[in-house]
């Protein structure tokens, strides 16, 4: 019951992070708050016992991604003085009879409303068409099928720990069961090194 | 949340009440003036007076880079040095950089090493590795962090990185299996994926801090030759 208010405590708190972060006008500001943002979610991935997808969540998530998004925004508008800038140019495209300049926030974008609205509602279809967490017939939970045959998920956690030697399924399949799509990812990775070396003028440093 | 936060904004619209009414004449442009006066921080282009908003003011793209050359070069090469400069200088971050920075590098391999028995592996703990490097580049600067970070090593280590594993994918043919079937190697299997996760966080943590360094430093390579062989470059690209 404790771990359910907590829940409902770190849904609340990452929709509004969100929304704060989707018409926020100080760009910094949104920034700080979608790595605040990732970090529940994160910790909502713990509370669901996913740890290893709240480890990359949080380093990646609100780590590595908000940083790029702090170097980007360094690099075009500038650490100071861009929200306010901002404000003047929505006031002057817009006509400025409806916009409040001054705001904190940003009017909402029709066009873009319809765009995530349209994502987001056959998202929330599915979402609750699952089962609940932890359901006994969840399809990520089933370990055999009807006829008694173990289906992949049942066959990853039988089948671990005596072909692999060891307990953790995630990096059995990852490594041993998958090894090939891991070895794509890691070119996906290696090239996307290379390019962007290439594409900043820096590959003579190889 | 957002409900305290609106009614601050709701006292600071009414003192620019003046401002709105100003932007309602029909006339558009001593429209857009009225704006570009009142808010401040933003200077036209045709600014008779840059030097000081400029200095205030961030944001330059290329284009108005050089538009602002002819007119005041010195500016402009002062505004281009604190674009590049560290972005954040307090000491309690530097302080608690210098102090998890260890500990960070520390959990990064624990991740790696030990992800075959525990929750982790070698994508958590290479990107937990390079997480701890932005730590350092946000604390002390991205630029200084550059120049620490010897590139060769660090290209050199998502070279590794990519070769072990493909070494370990390929060297199970000869022994008789097929490609990364790590059945047929000497070592038992569980060595065997510690060896390729050693691989994937060497390859991840140098792809990570690569791309955060060398965004951060961006383009300069390029802004500072003369224009002359940036077409020189676009030749020999197309």
């Amino acid at each position: 019951m404790m771990w359910l208010g907590v829940e409902f405590a770190l849904i609340l708190f990452v929709v509004a992070a969100a929304v704060f972060v989707a018409f926020a006008r100080d760009i910094v500001g949104a920034i700080v708050t979608f790595a605040a943002f990732t970090l529940g979610i994160a910790v909502i991935w713990v509370l669901l016992a996913a740890p290893d997808v709240a480890l990359i969540e949080a380093a990646v998530g609100a780590g590595v991604t908000s940083v790029l998004f702090l170097i980007t925004v360094m690099k075009t508008t500038g650490m100071s003085g861009e929200s306010e800038e901002t404000g003047a140019r929505t006031a002057e495209t817009d006509g400025g009879s409806t916009v409040d300049e001054g705001g904190a926030f940003r009017p909402i974008n029709v066009p873009a409303l319809v765009l995530v609205g349209s994502l987001a509602i056959p998202l929330g279809y599915v979402i609750f068409s699952l089962e609940p967490v932890g359901a006994e017939n969840a399809p990520a939970v089933v370990e055999t099928y009807a006829d008694g045959e173990l289906t992949p998920y049942g066959h990853y956690i039988e089948n671990t720990l005596e072909e692999a030697g060891f307990p953790n399924a995630v990096v059995a399949v990852l490594v041993v069961y998958r090894g090939l799509d891991t070895l794509g990812e890691l070119i996906v990775a290696f090239a996307a090194a290379v390019s962007i070396l290439i594409v900043l003028e820096r590959e003579d440093i190889l | 949340m957002t409900g305290t936060d609106e009614t601050p904004r709701d006292i600071t619209d009414s003192g620019d009440g003046t401002d709105r009414a100003t932007e309602l004449r029909p006339d558009g442009g001593t429209d857009a003036d009225a704006a570009d006066e009142d808010v401040h921080g933003y200077v036209p282009e045709d600014d008779p007076d840059p030097k000081e908003a400029v200095t205030e003011e961030q944001p330059r793209t290329d284009t108005q880079d050089t538009a602002e050359d002819a007119r005041s070069g010195a500016v402009v090469d002062e505004q281009v040095e604190e674009t590049t400069s560290p972005v954040i200088q307090t000491p309690v971050v530097k302080t608690v950089a210098r102090i998890l920075t260890p500990f960070v590098v520390a959990f990064g391999v624990y991740l790696t090493l030990f992800g075959t028995s525990l929750p982790g592996g070698a994508f958590q703990g290479g990107v937990v590795m390079a997480s701890a490097i932005v730590l350092i580049g946000l604390a002390f600067g991205f630029d200084p962090t550059r120049q620490w970070i010897d590139p060769r090593g660090l290209a050199g280590l998502f070279v590794l990185g990519a070769f072990l594993f493909g070494g370990i994918a390929v060297a199970a043919v000869p022994l008789g299996g097929a490609i990364l079937e790590l059945f047929v190697f000497p070592l038992t299997v569980e060595d065997m994926v510690k060896l390729a996760e050693v691989a994937i966080a060497a390859l991840v943590s140098g792809v990570i801090t690569g791309l955060v360094i060398w965004l951060a430093a961006g383009y300069e390579k390029a802004e500072k030759t003369t224009s002359k062989s940036d077409t020189e470059t676009g030749g020999d690209d197309a």
